[in-house]
């Protein structure tokens, strides 16, 4: 059983050198990590969408 | 197993009833990028994933994707509701009412019945998992079709509720994708068979 | 017609339901996210109020007993049903 570390949003956005892993591999996609900082109050958020304001507006909100 | 509790996710209002919105929205109740469909997708590959991680994203996205569907019956019902056969045929949905009177059932915009064939399972994680990304791309860009077909404001409010959940989809697949290539990478599991934690 | 009243009870379950919902998701990719665990159960904690509160005006929001004990009449058969409100 692999023993977890718990960490902040921000310690787990910016990986130390030795937790760089893999790195990314050719014919692979990926998507960058998001990490948890500032969150829409409760009514924003369900009238939104979402929690985050990071990924709110990210594509172009319809109209 | 499943639990039901009594509540849409988000409110569904509707301004005026519309019967012909109401043909052309059904098909993210029952069309190829609805939520029905994505809803069996995730439930079904949950099976053959290798992580409890990617276990339980696909469990939860599976499980609000059904809120997703209930929340359009909602609109299908509120918008249709009242309507006389004569409104069906003046809406060009008179095979609707004639089949299912205010009844609703899973078609697409043409009324094409929702198929099995609309998903996928290879039960190769990386395959599976694109494909859902896939799937949340062109759900979103439905709802922008949908969005754009109508001017009741309480509907336009709704489905861009459900048009940033498929963004927000999207990014959580995307970062299960990450996560699962790595494991698959560190464990050598290229063929996928054998795969455990 | 409670309407407007059961209503505007039941926005504060579907907001915090929906709080508790997308930190369901952000979790389920980052586990080790100690902000997002502690927000988490703040959330829970006002959602579970906010629930016993809709609930002791307009029944159970869940069945099958995860709800609690019934009262003294079969409430969940209530409507109106979420696609009516």
């Amino acid at each position: 059983m692999k023993k977890e570390l718990y960490k902040t949003s921000k310690q787990m956005w910016m990986p130390t050198e030795d937790e760089a892993g893999m790195g990314m591999m050719l014919a692979h996609s990926y998507v960058p990590w998001q990490y948890y900082d500032k969150a829409f109050g409760p009514q924003e958020a369900l009238m939104k969408g979402t929690l985050f304001p990071e990924l709110y507006g990210v594509y172009m909100i319809p109209q | 197993m499943w639990i039901y509790q009594k509540t849409l996710q988000h409110p569904v209002k509707v301004s005026y009833p519309d019967l012909k919105f109401a043909k052309t929205v059904i098909t993210q109740y029952g069309g190829p990028d609805g939520e029905l469909g994505a809803s069996l997708r995730y439930l079904n590959q949950r099976y053959s994933m290798p992580t409890g991680q990617a276990k339980a994203l696909l469990t939860d996205i599976g499980t609000e994707e059904l809120a997703h569907m209930e929340m359009i019956a909602a609109i299908v019902y509120k918008l249709v509701e009242g309507a006389s056969p004569k409104d069906y045929e003046d809406a060009g949905w008179e095979g609707q009412y004639a089949q299912h009177n205010h009844g609703l059932f899973w078609t697409d915009a043409n009324g094409v019945p929702w198929c099995a064939s609309y998903i996928a399972c290879l039960g190769d994680p990386i395959a599976d998992l694109t494909e859902d990304m896939a799937a949340e791309q062109k759900a979103r860009v439905t709802y922008e079709h949908l969005i754009h077909l109508t001017d009741d404001p309480c509907i336009k409010d709704t489905l861009r509720f459900l048009w940033e959940r498929e963004v927000i989809h999207f990014q959580r697949f995307g970062e299960m994708l990450n996560t699962v290539q790595e494991h698959m990478s560190k464990t050598n599991m290229w063929c996928g068979c054998g795969m455990k934690e | 017609m409670n309407c407007e009243q059961q209503m505007s009870m039941l926005i504060k379950v579907q907001e915090m339901g929906f709080v508790t919902l997308e930190l369901n998701l952000y979790l389920d990719t980052h586990p080790c996210d100690k902000d997002a665990l502690n927000d988490f159960n703040c959330a829970v904690e006002r959602l579970k109020k906010y629930k016993q509160a809709y609930e002791q005006e307009y029944g159970p929001l869940v069945s099958f007993g995860m709800g609690g004990y019934a009262k003294e009449t079969w409430q969940w058969v209530d409507s109106p049903w979420p696609w009516e409100l």
